[in-house]
């Protein structure tokens, strides 16, 4: 009877066993999916016929709560839209509020701003460099790219007392100088971190079993990815220059030299591939702030209560570590905003999961989410 | 391109289906549309070569009680020109409805899915027109203006 079963099968043949299509709940609780976001997931056997990705189970309405705060304290709750990298969306917040009402921010402060924002980067990309790996089942780099990030949550406790949270980039400066032994610290892990990075490459970059589960998979071309709004680290690995620093130079990005890394394939690997490389951009472009760093006022002069002109709107962007990151203020003459709204790259970036898994296996479902970088606080907000 | 040819060019190409265009004190061009030209506009913006704003960047809307209208807002991008635009259109608040932009740019499906959910916008010819971010059998829009619910009390702004 087996025998028989297993020729027709080898042959193609109908058997008398009808094969159905299964439904599988990927979460909300699933450690691949990297807080609660959900997946609802029709297989033929291994293969994905449809994916279906279910929001809002970290839904905070932060976008409602900012709208009932006046600016200065809406900083602190975009801590919690990316807690993973909790500066860029600080520093994104606190320039369209700067643009909205036209507050010039002192040199110092920028370049502190710079040199946060790019600690930033590195310390969010260690940490899904390990996420990402840990998916496929690689479990080592997750605990290197914790042991760097710690020194970089060293120095952010160091000038602001917080390791997560740090509600450090204020509206027209930042909270606080920083202390003067950062900068030699800071040197001391750049120099650290660049040998570190080797190390990464050597464990993942040409890793056969790495290589097996992301050349290939994936595939992002630069038509759907630019029409599905996807950006970011993303969307370069299919080769289109997006980056916002380079496109809409903010901050000092226009003085610094860096070069915008960019992939091929637009698969998995391309996108660690871009993100490697992002790595070491950063590490020069905080060598090259702290180089030009000059002593100098960190906080602009602004009336005691900031006010948005009525009616007066901006929408401003800023180059996350996940893409690009939006904010759109309405004021209306009052000290709260009329609209906040946080456009945020992760909810883009998940947006074509369910075009870019069909016909792979279950298991290329965690490459796949793995290598977009998302990340629920921001998608839900 | 700079933003005042821009708005010229917009102005001249446009001219039956805006209603304002302005470039606002933070250096932004922000067009007002015809809600029954929308997304014969959205098409032309997308694919002509002079503009190519392949890339919605956020839709999202904001809600004016006072003047009985929300008014959506979708900032689009240029990675070709790298010049950014402001497109706005006015709803009427009890009948919120306008023709979906989701064929045009794939990005809006969710966001506009988000601007459903939150303040309660119909757009017409959506694929998969569901809440996105509150439960399925929620009966409100959160982010309009009136919005009360037990335990979130909104103090007047």
């Amino acid at each position: 009877m087996t025998d028989l079963l297993l020729s027709q099968i080898r042959a193609g043949q109908e058997t008398q066993f009808g094969t159905d299509e299964y439904v599988v709940n990927l979460g909300p609780q699933h450690p691949s999916t990297h807080g609660v976001l959900r997946l609802v997931v029709r297989l033929d056997g291994e293969t994905v016929k449809e994916t279906t990705p279910v929001l809002g189970y970290l839904h905070r309405s932060i976008e409602k709560i900012c709208e009932n705060r006046t600016y200065p304290q809406c900083i602190t709750y975009t801590d919690r839209v990316d807690y993973v990298s909790a500066m860029s969306v600080n520093y994104a917040f606190a320039q369209a509020v700067e643009k909205l009402m036209g507050i010039e921010v002192p040199v110092r402060a920028q370049w502190l701003r710079m040199i946060m924002v790019e600690l930033q980067r590195i310390a969010s990309h260690l940490l899904w460099m390990g996420s990402f790996a840990g998916d496929l089942g690689a479990l080592t780099p997750l605990l290197y790219g914790m042991r760097e990030r710690e020194r970089i949550i060293d120095l952010f406790e160091m000038t602001c007392g917080q390791r997560l949270t740090y509600n450090y980039i204020r509206i027209g400066g930042v909270m606080i100088d920083i202390l003067p032994e950062f900068v030699p610290k800071c040197r001391a892990f750049l120099d650290y971190f660049e040998d570190r990075i080797d190390e990464y490459e050597g464990l993942l970059t040409y890793n056969p079993i790495f290589l097996e589960r992301t050349k290939g998979v994936g595939v992002i071309t630069p038509e759907v990815g630019i029409n599905c709004g996807v950006t970011g680290p993303a969307l370069r690995g299919s080769g289109v220059s997006c980056d916002v620093r380079k496109k809409q130079p903010y901050l000092f990005y226009d003085q610094v030299k860096f070069e915008e890394a960019l992939g091929q394939d637009g698969d998995c690997w391309s996108r660690y591939r871009v993100r490697m490389d992002e790595l070491t951009q950063s590490v020069s472009i905080i060598r090259q702030c702290l180089d030009r760093l000059e002593p100098g006022p960190i906080e602009a002069k602004m009336p005691p209560v900031l006010k948005a002109p009525a009616g007066g709107e901006v929408y401003s962007r800023i180059e996350s570590s996940r893409g690009e990151m939006g904010v759109y203020l309405v004021g209306d003459g009052t000290a709260k905003p009329w609209k906040a709204k946080f456009r945020c790259a992760s909810f883009n970036n998940v947006y074509p999961l369910d075009q870019l898994t069909r016909g792979w296996k279950l298991a290329d479902i965690m490459a796949v989410l793995g290598s977009m970088d998302m990340i629920v606080p921001e998608v839900d907000r | 391109m700079t933003l005042d040819e821009l708005k010229a060019k917009i102005e001249e190409r446009f001219k039956d289906s805006i209603l304002t265009a302005v470039l606002s004190a933070q250096k932004e061009l922000i067009v007002t549309v015809k809600p029954e030209a929308y997304h014969e506009m959205a098409v032309s913006l997308r694919d002509e070569e002079g503009l190519a704003f392949q890339h919605l960047s956020c839709l999202t809307a904001v809600d004016y009680p006072k003047e009985n209208k929300i008014t959506l807002v979708d900032h689009l991008w240029s990675y070709r020109h790298g010049h950014q635009m402001t497109l706005k259109l006015d709803l009427p608040r009890d009948n919120a409805r306008v023709r979906s932009v989701e064929d045009v740019w794939k990005s809006a499906n969710w966001l506009e899915r988000e601007v459903f959910d939150l303040y309660g916008v119909t757009f017409e010819g959506h694929p998969d027109l569901r809440r996105i971010m509150m439960p399925e059998d929620y009966k409100k829009h959160p982010l309009r203006k009136d919005f009360s619910d037990d335990g979130f009390i909104v103090k007047p702004n």
